[in-house]
């Protein structure tokens, strides 16, 4: 499966020639998409760059990311992702085998789209070193992984694979050309393009990207564009449901990344209607979502059920424990997921089987139903008197107090009489409950086994780039 | 009458909303978000309540748009429209 064909299905299908895509700014025709692929082709042309070249992107979440990225996936051209650093230059963030950066050229407004090919620069690598294995046939996505539980690493896709992962979203998602589908998150992750955008548009939906969204931005474009499906973040669920005044009713409303907690599902569900939790990485892509059919309180306590050729194995945890049952290793099989790890000069750091297990670092327990709940990283558990405590059951428990926004919890080597000391890292914005009462809720919440040994308030957390609590940093603390 | 909002609304932002902006950074035709103050969502929010507490009105979402809190400038005139 690649993406030429697929995108030239989408254009010649006469149901989709009035579909469009958007920005707010610029939009185009799904029937014009061969047209605008063509000018970017005529731009590419010019310069004759080798077939195995890859591109890095710097680009706003606008319309003329998405024409470029189509072009590249559709003539199979490598890209490196990565959303456009705020403050940074972009060279310092890009990977040394990009051999150039694709940008548009911002001195001139772009009006139109009919210009966008005149608009586009590109400016070469000056560290350039590319030591990717060759032959390279085909075309590559390489993305970087959020780093939250360590280094950040680059993770290399074929667009076959991205391609099938691809069409999987659009069968659970049940897009169709009657959807019209924001996406107010990067297209330079997985989640914006591979569980939105791209599924989005082979669905034949209308489609419209909000770039830097904000509470005010995103009321403004729902008014405008009334979508019935949206892409979001639980940061972005939070706000909607703490700045949005009036209620409405979506078809379908993703969340990805951190789970939602379960009485912010369920509040958001009642007011905007088909949340789902999605459960995947930057190297498996999409992996396990709920159905809309099934009940609230199923879609907000689990991560959903397998994606087709999912296959899912638990690698049992020390049974001994006295409530670890059926609890293990989440473990996943994919034949369509990364094919390798990569250094910044594109060296293979760690090739990838098909039918290699990959150890997503989560625990994990599969229903009678088929469904699997996510228990938290299994690095972030300890067995403390003969019981497994697992820190995102305690963080839960926490966080269902009004004042505490975010609780992170974190042992370090120090024993005490209960095993591991636990130190409970708690985000309580207005400052307006004190440590002392957080652990004394701990004793009526949790077992007398679980509860932190110590509580630290803070009225700010360290953050990653992507938006996720900084643990190393917070646990270094300890 | 405007100005007098327009300076209500700088003690507000400068005072009451928790996000490290001095008085004297604040012009009114600074923009309040990104390319300007940088007022998060959050801090959107708490603004937007803020002003509907002290001025004692409330602000129909129609008006929640980045038209309307682009500068001090419009949000300025957005509250003058509210409480006249």
């Amino acid at each position: 499966m690649t993406f030429g064909p697929l995108f030239n299905q989408l254009a010649n299908n006469p149901a989709f020639q009035n579909q469009t895509l958007s920005d707010g700014q610029l939009s185009c025709r799904y029937a014009e998409l061969p047209a605008l692929l063509t000018q970017i082709d005529e731009f590419f042309k010019t310069q004759d760059f080798p077939l195995d070249t890859c591109f890095a992107l710097n680009f706003d979440n606008h319309l003329p990311a998405a024409l470029v990225l189509l072009y590249l996936l559709a003539h199979e051209r490598s890209v490196f992702l990565a959303p456009k650093p705020q403050k940074l230059d972009p060279l310092s963030l890009t990977p040394n085998f990009c051999h150039y950066i694709l940008s548009l050229n911002t001195d001139k407004k772009l009006d139109t789209l009919d210009s966008l090919a005149g608009s586009l620069q590109f400016q070469a690598h000056p560290h350039y070193q590319d030591k990717r294995q060759r032959p390279i046939v085909g075309g590559r996505l390489y993305l970087k992984t959020s780093g939250s539980m360590g280094v950040s690493k680059i993770v290399e896709h074929e667009f076959s694979a991205l391609a099938s992962n691809v069409q999987n979203c659009v069968a659970r998602f049940r897009l169709s050309p009657a959807d019209r589908v924001l996406i107010p998150v990067p297209i330079f992750h997985m989640y914006g393009l591979g569980a939105g955008l791209l599924p989005a548009l082979l669905a034949g939906a209308h489609i419209e990207l909000l770039d830097k969204t904000n509470i005010l931005k995103y009321i403004q474009v729902e008014k405008r564009f009334n979508p019935s499906a949206a892409f979001l973040t639980p940061t972005l669920c939070t706000m909607l449901l703490q700045g949005k005044r009036s209620d409405r009713a979506y078809r379908l409303v993703v969340s990805a990344g951190d789970k939602l907690k379960p009485e912010v599902f369920k509040d958001f569900a009642k007011r905007f209607g088909g949340l789902v939790n999605l459960y995947g990485s930057t190297e498996l892509g999409a992996l396990m979502t709920s159905d809309l059919d099934d009940e609230i309180d199923t879609r907000a306590a689990y991560a959903g059920k397998p994606m087709p050729g999912v296959k899912l194995k638990l690698d049992s945890v020390d049974q001994n424990l006295g409530n670890a049952e059926g609890v293990g290793e989440l473990n996943l099989q994919y034949a369509h997921s990364f094919s390798q790890y990569v250094d910044a000069t594109g060296a293979t750091l760690v090739t990838r089987h098909p039918t290699d297990w990959f150890a997503t670092g989560d625990l994990a327990r599969q229903h009678d139903s088929g469904y699997v709940e996510l228990l938290g990283r299994s690095g972030l558990s300890v067995n403390r008197r003969g019981y497994l405590v697992m820190f995102s059951d305690v963080e839960q428990r926490v966080e269902s107090l009004e004042a505490v926004e975010k609780a992170v919890l974190s042992s370090s080597q120090e024993d005490t009489q209960q095993g591991q000391r636990l130190i409970l890292f708690c985000l309580v914005p207005n400052a307006n409950l004190s440590a002392e009462d957080i652990r004394q809720t701990c004793f009526e919440k949790l077992p007398n086994y679980a509860v932190p040994d110590e509580v630290r308030v803070f009225t700010e957390f360290p953050l990653l780039p992507s938006g996720k609590v900084d643990r190393r940093t917070l646990s270094e603390q300890v | 009458m405007s100005e007098a909002i327009t300076e209500q609304l700088k003690d507000i932002i400068a005072d009451k909303l928790d996000v490290n902006i001095q008085r004297a950074e604040i012009d009114s035709d600074i923009s309040l978000m990104e390319d300007g103050l940088g007022l998060d969502s959050i801090a959107i929010m708490e603004f937007i309540s803020l002003i509907e507490g002290q001025f004692s009105f409330k602000f129909d979402e129609d008006e929640l748009n980045m038209d309307g809190f682009r500068d001090l400038q419009t949000v300025t005139e957005l509250v003058a429209s509210k409480v006249n």
